[in-house]
């Protein structure tokens, strides 16, 4: 058995407890990873359990839940999944996961995309820091965010700025506290849509025939099966990080016919991080929502309300709002238009 | 057909296959009349219109006052598009499920309970609440039974019927107003039959080839009650709970106004992917990254306070039935209500 910590900023610090470290596990985390951290916020433990089902009341015949305590046995696409919180609403998180199912072929991304990144977020937002669905790049100590669901450019425009001179920050959810944005190092997710001619110069020709296979795939399942490559944006953009910005504008990209631009407010801007963050959320959504029913007045019970609070409060005084139409192909001209308005805009 | 809830709500469900099954679900609703109807649901083969509007997530397409997307999850695969989305809903699905023998006969079936949230929003605005739950009267005075699936709250309901005399009034849905109630049957004969040939409400493969035949010829033999209101004063939410014994406590209105939300709220979520209806809520999600002040998310806003003002006054009480259920527990619920009934 293996124990991995890391730690985020020092913000919030994990551990991992498992036999079996598959590659996309280690990648997924690898920029967090750090030598032993004494008290974690949260622990993955990758192992056989028994529940402890006593006392517990039963909803649906899947979810098992009593005072913070959550247990939940069910199937989700190629998978069967057995997890336990213990300590959901208050203190050290403890979460089983039964091992059956990392050695499936798909496991180990579904731990990471659904499991464990939603433990991250929960104990970031615990501490009043707000977790956005979104990319980031930054200059001369100032930041730019760019908020969008899956599809609309989020990782397309953070390579292009980070090869124009820009220092790179994140390309799928960034941490925001107080107008300060702090980076989150996790791979680039690659899809067909996304590929930059930048970096399909550093993949090889097995990389490339991933993508392309892996977009087939997507395509004949309608949408239900899309495996994404990883790439380290460390490899990549080597001294060209950043970390701790002032945010200093919000632009809102999403999928549209033309390229265009517009201001928004600040409500605009702040509805959709939240409805994003709630879809983003599942399976949990569902799973705060029966630990809800049962405890209408635990702290879990109010997360999406205090999420609201948060992300309003650390969106802070004197940061610009926009909305920009990223036409289905983006290529350099859509992103010098991105960066004039960016650089020029007042 | 056409279907008319007392005269306040009216909708009409149209299909490609006229199969006989297809007007069992809302049998207690039909009507002659020709009314303005106030939602349309179309089933089968459709083709969207779509053109203009923003992809979401490389499958949602959103315009205004419109949604349309293609979605699979573990029962099935559909496409649904919803015109008019805040006045008069015109919905297209077009669902398929994964059990081929459901399939065959039973799709549209199926797919009719995607209404759900529509009647739900429709009689809201007309002064009613379409609480999701069961409810059942004895000598003109009814009580209402809620609960999270598999809380045993329908077997309550059936051992209610069969051991106490009472007669079932909403098997999975009840229309509530102030201090009154009115029939709201879901799927009367599944529930009577249910009811009758079994003894918990277990249905053997053979029960099931038995109703689905049934549900084939359309035959349905079952009472439906009398449509006028009943009054009510209490209210009984019911957990499932790995205990010993039964427990029955009173519950502040708080909490039960806020249990009673979630249970209508959560049947348009799932932690994966199943059907239409179990994903009408990130469909809603995803319309309200651009048009945020719909009407069901308003609808969800208030709902929560105006049922808590629909409660007040009534008697509000949570169950937690073991695990290892026993009928005797229906007997002290029964004992229990009627101590309190007529007051």
């Amino acid at each position: 058995m293996t124990e991995k910590y890391y730690t985020i900023h020092n913000i919030v610090n994990f551990k991992i407890l498992s036999n079996d470290f598959p590659r996309r596990l280690e990648m997924e985390y690898e920029n967090f990873g750090c030598d032993y951290v004494d008290n974690v916020d949260f622990i993955i433990d990758i192992s056989n359990f028994s529940p402890n089902l006593a006392a517990c009341r039963v909803i649906d015949n899947t979810y098992y839940i009593k005072d913070d305590y959550f247990f939940c046995d069910y199937s989700y696409k190629f998978g069967r999944l057995k997890i336990e919180i213990n300590g959901l609403d208050s203190g050290q998180k403890i979460v089983r996961v039964s091992p059956n199912f990392i050695a499936n072929h798909f496991a180990d991304m579904f731990i990471c995309a659904h499991i464990i990144d939603f433990f991250i977020r929960l104990c970031l937002n615990e501490k009043g820091y707000s977790v956005i669905h979104s990319s980031s790049v930054g200059k001369d100590g100032v930041g730019y965010l760019f908020p969008s669901q899956s599809g609309a450019g989020k990782t397309t425009t953070a390579v292009y700025f980070a090869n124009s001179g820009y220092d790179y920050l994140g390309d799928d959810f960034m941490i925001l506290k107080d107008g300060i944005l702090h980076n989150y190092l996790t791979p680039l997710n690659l899809f067909s849509y996304n590929l930059n001619p930048l970096i399909l110069k550093e993949m090889g020709f097995y990389d490339r025939f991933l993508i392309k296979f892996k977009d087939l795939i997507f395509r004949l399942s309608s949408g239900y099966v899309k495996i994404f490559s990883k790439m380290n944006p460390v490899l990549l953009f080597n001294e060209n990080i950043g970390n701790k910005v002032h945010l200093k504008k919000v632009l809102l990209l999403s999928r549209q016919e033309e390229l265009s631009t517009m201001k928004i407010n600040k409500e605009a801007v702040v509805n959709n991080i939240i409805i994003n963050q709630k879809l983003e959320s599942f399976p949990f959504f569902k799973y705060l929502l029966e630990y809800s029913y049962v405890f209408p007045d635990s702290k879990i019970a109010s997360y999406w309300d205090q999420c609201l609070h948060d992300i309003d409060r650390n969106l802070v005084d004197g940061i610009e709002y926009f909305e920009v139409g990223v036409p289905k192909k983006y290529d350099e001209s859509v992103f010098h238009y991105i960066r004039d308005f960016v650089e020029n805009c007042p | 057909m056409n279907y008319s809830i007392y005269n306040k709500l009216n909708f009409q469900i149209s299909s490609n296959y006229n199969r006989k099954v297809n007007h069992l679900r809302w049998r207690f609703f039909e009507t002659e009349e020709e009314k303005e109807p106030d939602f349309i649901l179309n089933l089968g083969r459709f083709r969207e219109e779509n053109n203009g509007s923003i992809v979401l997530s490389h499958k949602y397409h959103v315009k205004e006052n419109y949604f349309f997307c293609r979605d699979r999850g573990l029962d099935g695969q559909w496409k649904v598009e919803i015109k008019n989305m805040d006045s008069n809903p015109e919905i297209s699905l077009d669902f398929h499920l994964n059990n081929k023998l459901k399939n065959l006969f039973l799709k549209e079936y199926v797919a009719q309970d995607f209404i759900l949230p529509f009647l739900e929003l429709g009689l809201f605005k007309k002064g009613f609440f379409l609480l999701h739950g069961g409810a059942a009267k004895k000598d003109s005075q009814a009580v209402v039974i809620s609960g999270r699936p598999g809380s045993f709250k329908t077997t309550v309901l059936m051992d209610l019927v069969r051991r106490h005399r009472f007669r079932c009034i909403g098997d999975d849905r009840v229309l509530v107003s102030h201090g009154q109630l009115r029939p709201f049957p879901t799927s009367p004969f599944l529930f009577n039959y249910t009811l009758n040939k079994t003894e918990t409400e277990r249905r053997s493969s053979l029960n099931n080839f038995e109703l689905l035949c049934r549900m084939i010829g359309g035959i349905d033999s079952s009472e439906l009650p009398l449509k006028s209101p009943v009054d009510f004063h209490q209210i009984f939410i019911i957990s499932r709970m790995n205990v010993e014994d039964m427990t029955i406590e009173p519950i502040n209105e708080v909490e039960a106004a806020r249990k009673l939300f979630l249970n209508n709220f959560s049947e348009y979520v799932s932690s994966v992917p199943r059907g239409p209806l179990s994903s009408f809520h990130k469909y809603i999600l995803t319309y309200s990254l651009i048009y945020p002040n719909n009407a069901f998310t308003e609808y969800w806003k208030v709902l929560e306070k105006t049922i808590k003002k629909l409660i007040r006054g009534l008697s509000l009480f949570e169950v937690c039935i073991p695990s290892k259920y026993d009928p005797v527990y229906v007997d002290r619920i029964q004992n229990f209500w009627e101590s309190r009934a007529g007051n």
